[in-house]
């Protein structure tokens, strides 16, 4: 067990963890989570390494202090006469690979008002350490004790034992990482009285309306593309929320081809200030390949050395959920109606990017959709935009608890 | 094609037929044989390998015939890792050979009768055309754990059963442990009364055990003249070290007395299909197979001498569509029909393999099963 951060004099992190356990509540949004939260979003900006790591200037952009107090008005309000404390000890269980996604669980935690111990990856990333070092020096600054104290950061070798410490002391439990992780921490039990929040593997897709994409000048297609090149390759194209496949919706085999011509053409544009490293080509080629091999590609007939690949289909086999591994590789669809796409999604389905559809077409799609699938409908750009509803869970229903008081009987 | 002309130049140019010619052949010729036959496998794969089929329909490839070897199909190597590639039956395979992946997965590639015979025929006449065909005593630096169990039929094992008929009396240098007997091979040598002694094992194994392990307990061995090392497997683990090709043969020769030192390019997907090192240092593509180096981003082949992703060809499988590969070994075609050694046909040279790049995904794991029957 390796303390990453902890503002507690002992070497005991078990000794730590179980004072953590038994601080006493607080209100959610106090004025001292507030100041820290922006004091740390601040710092987080400034910091060299959000340039280089586009993950953490999101993080910094998210939490920055008009849109922390946003949220506070719309926690407020939409509990407005209700009482609302912390949940408690929240343990949070980064994933290997994109230490910075459980910050916004543990930033959103903090303003909860609750204590925290997050497991971070072994792996030794710029982002973590870029993350310890903020922490660091807010401790040193002295200002933020109360709230700095209340998080301990831990890194451990997979080790189903220390997960059951901080297990059986949590009240929640959250879970960022792939089925494979969630199923195993699953067998790790948890205190009877605790709430989990597990988020797995997901697949994202995009939906795009062909008269919209053959209305739009070549300036505003290239725009199209340049959002949806954000969405797409911005991690690698690996993001739960990044779109793997392109569905185009109406118009006859003319109409479409001449869309996906123009579109592609500005797509590979857009996708040139991404990193495309051979590697990447040989995965997505493989996937592709094995796509093809399964039966669920019949049309792969951009060159094999394309950024991105794509690869044209008739229905989204689950295999592919399961095997796109990202990379630059989208799959293609083409449907008549949008209606269409409740036959093709699935509970694997997170994020579905929507172009050129009214507000009414996409409601009238909710009704046909199959139980758990898409959990939201975003516009081209921001599919990775966090939301405090994600995955279909209100992430503050988890991380604070509601004291119901009825009122006394007249007697 | 109708199915006799198909089979007619199959029979004329693949299989067994291929053997025949080993290094003889100018590279040109070789590329109007070789196209001959790969153009052939295509189509016998397309009919045979359904997996294969709808591959090459994807790619709208396989409809006529390559007018060059770089305008072939290929598939990446590693797909053999995700799916079961096999254009004979079930019953037909005689052997499935696995290797080893650094992440957990494997190749799995599927052998009938006639291709493993074939493998090992070709394998034999390019040792022949090396070494000769005299049977020296053998030392082989593995154990021989895999020879109770050959079901576990990896990389490994294939290459020592593969490479252990050239030789006689072998002697197994390590335990299961892999420690070497030290003990027993200075006797091993000893009772060989000055016959010179054919030494192989895997780069790394050679490595750690005959210059790492030998140094450390100060053991200077002297293999008598005429001794040979005969290593494979890659040098990935040795550039770890920076160990080059060079000082490797410089080691050996300093600690063993080994003067002749064969380096062999080859994988578990085109066995028999090896790339031997002549005494001049090139790695020989025999006749019966080539290389192609493609530019790793654009994928286009690349002119001699400028490194890129190697692809490999061999007109030896016919169980399953492993006849043109993308490799993700990166490396060189140094020349053709040049070599002082007087075998004609190219010459490669490997540099090591493309770099993994970090997964930046948000969930930690992607679950990566074998498809397909």
């Amino acid at each position: 067990m390796e303390v990453l951060f902890s503002m507690h004099a002992t070497e005991d992190w078990q000794q730590t963890l179980a004072a953590l356990a038994l601080r006493p509540r607080s209100e959610p949004f106090s004025a001292d989570a507030l100041s820290f939260v922006e004091a740390f979003s601040g710092s987080l900006r400034e910091h060299q390494g959000s340039r280089a790591h586009p993950e953490l200037a999101a993080l910094a952009y998210w939490f920055r202090p008009a849109a922390v107090r946003q949220l506070r008005n719309v926690f407020l309000d939409r509990n407005h006469g209700r009482c609302i404390h912390s949940r408690g000890l929240v343990f949070h269980l980064a994933p290997s690979n994109v230490d910075v996604l459980f910050a916004y669980g543990w930033l959103l935690s903090i303003l909860s008002g609750n204590s925290n111990v997050a497991r971070l990856s072994q792996k030794v990333t710029q982002p973590r350490e870029v993350l310890l070092q903020i922490l660091e020096g807010m401790a040193s600054s002295g200002a933020y004790g109360r709230v700095l104290k209340d998080s301990l950061l831990v890194s451990y070798p997979h080790d189903d034992s220390l997960t059951a410490l901080c297990s059986r002391v949590c009240d929640a439990r959250l879970i960022w990482g792939g089925d494979a992780t969630v199923e195993h921490i699953r067998h790790v039990p948890l205190k009877p009285t605790a709430v989990e929040l597990a988020f797995s593997d997901r697949y994202s897709l995009a939906a795009l309306k062909t008269s919209a994409v053959l209305a739009l000048s070549a300036e505003q297609l290239n725009k199209l593309a340049e959002r949806l090149a954000n969405d797409i390759f911005l991690f690698n194209q690996q993001a739960c929320s990044s779109p793997r496949s392109i569905v185009w919706i109406g118009g006859d085999e003319d109409e479409i081809g001449s869309a996906r011509t123009n579109f592609w053409a500005a797509l590979e544009r857009a996708a040139t200030r991404f990193a495309n490293p051979p590697h990447a080509l040989i995965t997505r080629l493989t996937d592709a390949l094995l796509l093809a091999a399964n039966g669920g590609l019949r049309d792969i007939s951009c060159p094999l050395a394309s950024f991105p690949l794509r690869g044209f289909g008739s229905h989204i086999l689950v295999l592919e959920r399961r095997l796109h591994s990202g990379n630059g590789f989208l799959t293609e669809y083409a449907l008549d109606h949008l209606a269409q796409l409740a036959g093709h999604v699935c509970e694997h389905d997170q994020t579905l990017v929507a172009f050129g559809f009214t507000s009414e077409e996409l409601v009238a799609l909710m009704p046909l959709l199959p139980n758990r699938a898409v959990d939201r409908i975003v516009a081209p750009g921001e599919a990775l935009n966090f939301d405090f509803v994600w995955d279909g869970i209100d992430l503050f229903a988890v991380l604070t608890r509601e004291i119901r008081i009825h009122k006394p009987p007249q007697l | 094609m109708n199915t006799r002309e198909l089979d007619r130049r199959l029979a004329m140019t693949t299989g067994a037929a291929a053997l025949a010619c080993s290094f003889q052949d100018k590279q040109h010729e070789k590329h109007s044989r070789l196209l001959v036959g790969l153009n052939a496998l295509c189509q016998f794969h397309y009919e045979r390998c359904i997996e294969y089929r709808r591959i090459l329909d994807a790619i709208g490839a396989g409809r006529q015939d390559a007018p060059s070897l770089s305008d072939l199909p290929w598939l990446p190597v590693r797909l053999f890792k995700h799916l079961s590639l096999r254009s004979v039956s079930q019953s037909e395979v005689v052997r499935t050979l696995v290797s080893s992946g650094t992440s957990g997965e494997v190749s799995r590639i599927y052998l009938d009768a006639e291709t493993a015979r074939t493998q090992t025929r070709a394998l034999a006449a390019i040792v022949l055309d090396f070494v000769g065909g005299k049977r020296l005593p053998m030392v082989i630096v593995d154990d021989q754990s895999f020879l109770k169990d050959r079901s576990k039929f990896n990389a490994r094992a294939a290459g020592i059963l593969g490479f252990s008929s050239f030789g006689r009396d072998h002697f197994y240098l390590l335990d299961e442990q892999l420690r070497p007997r030290w003990g027993e091979l200075l006797s091993y040598i000893e009772q060989r009364s000055g016959t010179p002694i054919l030494v192989f094992g895997f780069t790394f194994l050679v490595w750690q055990t005959l210059v790492e392990d030998a140094r450390a307990k100060g053991l200077k061995l002297s293999f008598p003249p005429g001794s040979l090392l005969i290593h494979g497997g890659g040098w990935k683990r040795l550039e770890d070290r920076c160990v080059s090709p060079k000082v490797f043969k410089e080691a050996l020769m300093d600690q063993a007395g080994m003067t002749r030192v064969h380096n062999y390019y080859g994988m578990v997907e085109q066995v028999g299909a090896i790339y031997f090192e002549c005494e001049h240092g090139h790695l020989h593509a025999p006749g019966f197979a080539d290389v192609l180096v493609r530019n790793s981003r654009t994928l286009e082949p690349l002119p001699h001498g400028e490194p890129g992703l190697i692809q490999v060809m061999s007109l030896l499988p016919t169980s399953y569509p492993g006849h043109s590969l993308l490799t993700e070994d990166i490396g060189t075609v140094e020349g053709e029909d040049q070599c002082p050694c007087g075998r004609a046909g190219k010459v490669i040279a490997i540099h090591g393999r493309l770099a993994n790049v970090e997964l930046r995904g948000c969930s930690d794991t992607r679950n990566t099963t074998p498809m397909g029957a």
